[in-house]
Order: C-alpha cells, then sequence, then structure tokens
C-alpha cells in the first residue's frame, strides 16, 4: 500500500490496479460470461450482491 | 413448478441456469427487478389468495423463487422532478413488499429477501460463523483512529485491511481502473488519523495461508474448492478474474462441514458462497460468505466442478430435500455444453455500463 499524503479512502490506496488490457479482459465476464470481481453490469465484485435494491 | 429467477436473462448465472434448466425440461422465468416498463412492473393482489406478479409471470404455489440479481427499481423519468424523490422511495417501498411478500407465500425462495438482507452483515458473519463453531480471525470494525491504533499497538498479529463493499474506481487521466481488494497493512503505512474517518474499514488478523478455498453451499450439501494463484495473492480475486486460478475439488473437513451447515441453519440461507483460508496447518478459517456469490466460474477452471448440474438440481428439488443432489444433476447439461451453445458477450464499455452503479466511481 502506498503511503502517500493524500485524501484518499484507505481502501482506495490499497486498491489494485488494473491496466486497460486487464480490465478488457475481465469487463464482459471471468473469461467468457461468469464475472468473479469484476462486473461491468455490477460496475464491481460481481459477488457481492447486498440482497437489496437501491433506487437509482 | 417453474423456476422465477429476480435477474435479467442475460445475467452472467441466469443465462447459463436458464438454459440448462429448460434443457432438462422445467419452465424458467426471469424477472429483472421492479421498473415502471411493462415487462418489470409488477402487482400485489392482496385479498383471500394473495397473488404475485411480476411483469407477465404469476408466482404460482410450488414454484421456486432464486433472488439472484434484481436491478435496481427504476422510476419513470417523465416524473415530475417535484416528485422524483417521493416516486424513487414509492418504488423502493413496493419492492421490499415485493420481496418480503414472497416469503408469505408457498414457494420456495433462494434466499428469502429478509435473510439475504441479515447476512450480507460482515459483522454478523463473523459472529456466527464463530458461535458455530468455526475458526474466525480476530477483527476490527471501525472509524475510530484511536481504536485502529490501539489495535496495532496491542496486536502482534500480522492484519489485513479491507471494506464492507467492493468498489471500481475509473482512473481518467492513468487508464484502467482500481478496485477495492484486501490488503495487509502495518502500523507504519497508517495514514493520518483523519483519513481513518473517512470511510469504516475492517481490520482482521492475516492468515498465513497454504491456499484459499471457495465453498458452496446448496441446501444440506457442500462442495469445496481449492484456490491456487501463481504469487499465491493475498486476495484470490484478481487473479481469478483473468483466469490466473487453479481450481482443485477438495473434501470439506467433517468439523468445517457441520459448522458451515450450523452457521447456515442458523443464518436462515439455503445457498451461498464462502471463503476460507487454509493457514499452514491445515486449518480452515472462516473469511466470509457471499449469499448470491458466483460460483460457475468454478466450472469453467476445473471441467469437474458440476456446479451447474447441482446448482439446477438444488432449485428444482422439493424444500428441505435429503436425496444428494448428485442423483438428478444428470438431468441437467454441463457448463461445458452451455459454452458450446452460446455466443460469447460482448465486452460492454465500462464507463458506460456501470457509471449509475453505487459500486462505481471515475477519479481524474
Amino acid at each position: 500500500m502506498t503511503k502517500k499524503k493524500d485524501n484518499r479512502v484507505l481502501g482506495r490506496r490499497g486498491a489494485r490496479i488494473m491496466d486497460e488490457k486487464e480490465t478488457s479482459v475481465v469487463n464482459g465476464g471471468l473469461r467468457t460470461l461468469t464475472a468473479c470481481s469484476f462486473d461491468a453490469r455490477a460496475g464491481a465484485d460481481g459477488d457481492q450482491f447486498t440482497g437489496d435494491c437501491i433506487s437509482k | 413448478m417453474k423456476v422465477i429467477v429476480l435477474a435479467q436473462p442475460n445475467d452472467n448465472h441466469t443465462a447459463p441456469v436458464k438454459w440448462a434448466l429448460e434443457q432438462g425440461g422445467y419452465q424458467v422465468a426471469c424477472w429483472g427487478g421492479l421498473s415502471w416498463i411493462e415487462r418489470q412492473q409488477a402487482s400485489l393482489l392482496l385479498d383471500e389468495r394473495p397473488t404475485v406478479s411480476l411483469g407477465p409471470h404469476a408466482v404460482e404455489p410450488g414454484d421456486a423463487v432464486w433472488i439472484r440479481r434484481p436491478d435496481p427499481t427504476v422510476v419513470n423519468p417523465n416524473v415530475s422532478e417535484a416528485d422524483r424523490k417521493f416516486a424513487e422511495l414509492e418504488y423502493l417501498s413496493f419492492y421490499r413488499c415485493i420481496a418480503y411478500m414472497l416469503e408469505t407465500l408457498p414457494v420456495r425462495c433462494i434466499n428469502k429477501y429478509s435473510v439475504a438482507r441479515f447476512i450480507d452483515n460482515k459483522s454478523v458473519q463473523l459472529h456466527l460463523a464463530r458461535t458455530c463453531g468455526l475458526k474466525v480471525p480476530n477483527a476490527l470494525m471501525s472509524n475510530s483512529p484511536r481504536m485502529v491504533l490501539n489495535r496495532f499497538e496491542h496486536n502482534p498479529a500480522r492484519t489485513i485491511c479491507k471494506g464492507f463493499n467492493q468498489h471500481v474506481w475509473q482512473r481518467q487521466s492513468l487508464g484502467g481502473v482500481a478496485i477495492t481488494e484486501t490488503f495487509e497493512l502495518t502500523r507504519d503505512e497508517l495514514p493520518e488519523d483523519e483519513i481513518l474517518t473517512y470511510a469504516p474499514s475492517i481490520y482482521q488478523d492475516m492468515v498465513v495461508k497454504q491456499f484459499d478455498v471457495r465453498t458452496v453451499v446448496m441446501g444440506r450439501q457442500v462442495y469445496s474448492f481449492a484456490l491456487h494463484t501463481p504469487a499465491k495473492a493475498l486476495d484470490w480475486r484478481g487473479d481469478a478474474s483473468v483466469g490466473d486460478v487453479a481450481v482443485d475439488i477438495v473434501a470439506t473437513p467433517p468439523e468445517v462441514e457441520s459448522g458451515i451447515l450450523a452457521f447456515a441453519q442458523k443464518a436462515g440461507i439455503c445457498f451461498g458462497s464462502i471463503d476460507f483460508a487454509v493457514d499452514m496447518n491445515g486449518q480452515w478459517w472462516f473469511l466470509e460468505i457471499n449469499e448470491q456469490g458466483q460460483f460457475l466460474w468454478l466450472d469453467q477452471a476445473n471441467r469437474a466442478a458440476g456446479t451447474l448440474e447441482r446448482f439446477c438440481a438444488f432449485l428444482t428439488a422439493p424444500e428441505a430435500s435429503t436425496q444428494p443432489l448428485e442423483e438428478r444433476a444428470g438431468l441437467f447439461p454441463s457448463f461445458t455444453e452451455y459454452e458450446k451453445f452460446v455466443d460469447k458477450e460482448p465486452v460492454e464499455d465500462i464507463a458506460t455500463a456501470a457509471v449509475a452503479s453505487p459500486y462505481f466511481s471515475q477519479e481524474p
């Protein structure tokens, strides 16, 4: 984790950086269809579903 | 009976499961969640025999309802701006009426909505798992700099830090994205106190591990898979998402399986994906559960995993059935067969697809 003197949250400081090539592999699914850690539609972890529907 | 899936039909798990169920002779209906558009409208009729309609589908006794990934509620864009907030809350309340109502009907919910909302809380997960005899690393959840600092000063164990939710930041100037993941945090790396108040975090004893395990629970059946990443990553999801993970079928230790089943019973869930870390002594440590966690990637990584067939057998089994899923799994095709059938989904543009998501942000 970087220890920059900035105002970013801890979670962002420890985040994994994925370049555009990696993103293009992940975006659209885990190799084919089953996104494990990133789902473009959900915008985040495909594993996690809060069980609730947040109104748009 | 039919299987009703609360998700769009092109959801990455809904599509293969729907296809496999239909190949097995079952009727499947998808409802994408509550929206103003006709196919996502809904009605509750409350009289002597309450009925629920989800788009064109009537919920009928004996149905199985898989609450997979309903979309966030969407109000009609033509609503007056003066009425928008009212309409949004009305939509949200109505959705909750529907979701909770399902639990009162003679249908089987996977999982019940009330249970899903309960077990989504990581504090509940860790506490219940411990009370059910599973080994759980000690953790602090806090936004108090004093408490965080105190933990580091009095706890000799190595510490990991993670969030309550996953999040993605699109890096507009540098390109690519930043995705939250579990990371090790030392005392020296702690930022200024105020930063710790920007967002609460989870600080947990680190399990020095041999490998990770993903366990999928389907009713009383428990299936475990060892996950090996090339660099033994602290968080395997990043590697798994680009296919850099080896998945091996492993036996669940009896004491862990009994703990999992006790946990499922206490939590009220009948389905979920659990993450464990296995330490150097072979002890399994409970990390978290996602009650609608992904599982079909296991079939992609290990063709013998067979979670698609088993999940279809689970969805179509009578409630509280004790029949091994393997006895009916043969009714359904495998994920390999599905892949032959389906075209690869087109890649979506991240910014366009996810900008409305609460789990997505853009940064300079």
